[in-house]
């Protein structure tokens, strides 16, 4: 009973942060919204309060959570009402397909849901990487108290806590098993990535597109499993993207998508440290600040991402012990590309290719087939202009990730054995390569032909 | 909308191949757990998930006090596993045996057998 009552107050203060910051959105958006921004908030917050010594109890939680919901039903009361962001919805056809096809299409997203739910609540955590790490640093706080104690686990240092708090949120509430805040976590998501889709799409088309979203095996499966990072990392990335995207294409800067994407930036770097793919959206707000005129708010951005970003590194660093995976980065060792030892810089491209052409093949088939015919399409009507910003977002990241590839080939003895963590690792690809089809002009041209 | 259609058909055709051949077994496991398997304790669903490894934790689990300090010849994968499922007994490697002190919550694992030191 009580971790509905947690969940409840979650979204509330979820909804009530939106609202202090002028974020007006549609109702299924701004409950998704709210439930993975209050989650990821809470997680920071209670990580810093341990930090300062404080013990981790059912206790401490609770009062943590009250202070909270205080804080923003208190605060609001001081502060100015900001202006509004607008609500900007695609008209939609009143046809009785259209109605029934809309209703059919969420009843198979809660179907999937519900699936994934019964697996999650049935199966304890049992997958490898989350009873070694993510589970097990949750576990020994709770049993100790102290966030020092999970020293302990070995390689305790290599993932920020995001995932290990969840559980720890779950074990301090009295239950063993976490593994439901995954597909809850993956649902919300939907309702954002719906909420992005149905600004140009009517709503069946954008139920559509949300339904072949949810249904990507890559994603959906992960969504059923017990604390790996992947799936987080994937939704809280792409949230920045949608965000920034929203920024990007409106003529005006609307400040509230930019706070919000550099939130989620920062949430993603809080869940996964070591992946370098922040630099996309971060290239992306500076090029903005040029034709937006604009350098605060990038300035802003800037700072609240890395300030999120930072939070891990300054206490793995305080504890004398390095992050495992910080020092492997492709940002610290960018040498390593072009110095390997096993074979020559030609002979690791064509090996790098050859692998990320497999696991996109075992990862994201058909849907990259889908995407690329999209580009074709687009490119023979000359409308890919209306796609920079997806074409930069989409193309940026298959670039780092053939880096990372060619990184991995020169510095790991291992890395061909790291093939079934790459193709997890592009489960952050899948909704960004569904949101570029979903914006396509080839909607347009559809909805043309059927007049 | 009959291009939208086609698009859609063979798309999902093309996904349904991976789809239903997944879903026999899906639905076999939703029964299970729903219906056949509902009332399986924690260890049962392990046993099911990780098989061996899991039944030599069991064993340890059961035969030591939660102070134990266990020494093992398992390898590398499986030791930070037997930590964490172990816990908050210690788990070592045997080599380690040399440099600790042995006293009577000290056990050894060696060869799939529990003694005490």
């Amino acid at each position: 009973m009580i971790i509905f009552i947690v969940l409840l107050v979650t979204v509330f203060i979820g909804v009530k942060l939106l609202e202090v910051l002028g974020f007006n959105v549609p109702w299924y958006e701004k409950l998704s919204l709210s439930f993975l921004l209050s989650s990821a908030l809470q997680t920071l917050g209670y990580f810093t309060i341990l930090r300062l010594g404080v013990m981790a109890t059912n206790l401490t939680y609770l009062a943590f959570l009250c202070v909270l919901l205080l804080l923003v039903l208190v605060i609001p009361k001081f502060l100015p009402k900001l202006p509004m962001s607008p609500v900007m919805l695609a008209s939609s056809s009143s046809s009785y397909l259209a109605k029934n096809g809309t209703k059919l299409l969420w009843l198979g997203i809660f179907v999937l849901f519900a699936i994934t739910a019964i697996y999650t609540t049935y199966l304890p955590v049992y997958t490898t990487d989350s009873l070694i790490l993510y589970d097990f640093r949750s576990k020994v706080i709770t049993e100790t108290g102290t966030l020092n104690s999970i020293r302990i686990v070995p390689d305790w240092a290599a993932y920020p806590m995001f995932t290990s708090t969840i559980h720890l949120f779950v074990r301090l509430l009295g239950y063993t098993n976490p593994n439901l805040f995954y597909p809850l976590m993956y649902l919300a998501f939907a309702g954002v990535f719906y909420g992005a889709v149905r600004i140009r799409l009517s709503q069946f088309k954008a139920s559509l597109m949300t339904f072949l979203m949810y249904s990507t095996p890559l994603t959906l499966w992960q969504s059923k499993l017990d604390g790996m990072t992947n799936l987080p990392y994937a939704i809280f990335y792409c949230i920045a993207v949608i965000y920034l995207g929203k920024y990007w294409k409106n003529s005006k800067p609307i400040w509230q998508y930019a706070i919000i994407s550099a939130l989620f930036l920062g949430f993603a770097s809080w869940t996964r440290h070591t992946e370098p793919f922040w630099a996309i959206p971060i290239f992306l707000i500076v090029v903005s600040s040029f034709f937006k005129r604009n350098l605060l708010l990038p300035g802003i951005y800037i700072a609240m991402f890395w300030f999120i970003r930072q939070i891990w590194p300054s206490y793995t660093h305080g504890n004398y012990i390095s992050v495992v995976g910080a020092t492997q980065s492709i940002v610290n060792n960018s040498n390593s590309l072009f110095t390997g030892t096993s074979y020559d810089l030609f002979d690791t491209f064509k090996i790098a290719v050859k692998f990320v052409l497999n696991s996109f093949n075992e990862g994201l088939s058909p849907l990259i087939y889908l995407y690329l015919s999209t580009i074709t399409i687009e490119l023979f009507w000359n409308s890919l202009k209306s796609q920079v910003f997806y074409i930069i977002v989409v193309l940026g990241n298959i670039f780092i990730l053939f880096l990372s590839v060619v990184f991995a080939i020169n510095t790991f003895s291992y890395w061909s054995g790291l093939s079934n963590s790459f193709t997890r690792m592009l489960s952050y690809l899948a909704p960004l390569l569904w949101l570029y089809i979903s914006n396509s002009r080839i909607w347009y041209r559809i909805e043309e032909w059927g007049k | 909308m009959v291009f939208l259609v086609i698009l859609v058909t063979s798309f999902l055709f093309i996904r349904g191949g991976s789809v239903i051949s997944h879903l026999k077994p899906i639905f076999h496991e939703l029964v299970d757990m729903v219906y056949y398997k509902k009332n399986y304790s924690y260890d049962q669903k392990m046993l099911a998930l990780r098989g061996e490894e899991y039944r030599a934790i069991m064993t340890i689990r059961e035969r030591t006090p939660q102070d134990a300090v266990i020494y093992s010849d398992i390898l590398d994968f499986q030791i930070m596993l037997a930590q964490s499922l172990l816990y908050p007994r210690k788990v070592y490697y045997l080599e380690e045996m040399e440099r600790q002190q042995i006293d009577d919550t000290s056990y050894i694992y060696q060869n799939h057998e529990l003694s005490q030191l």
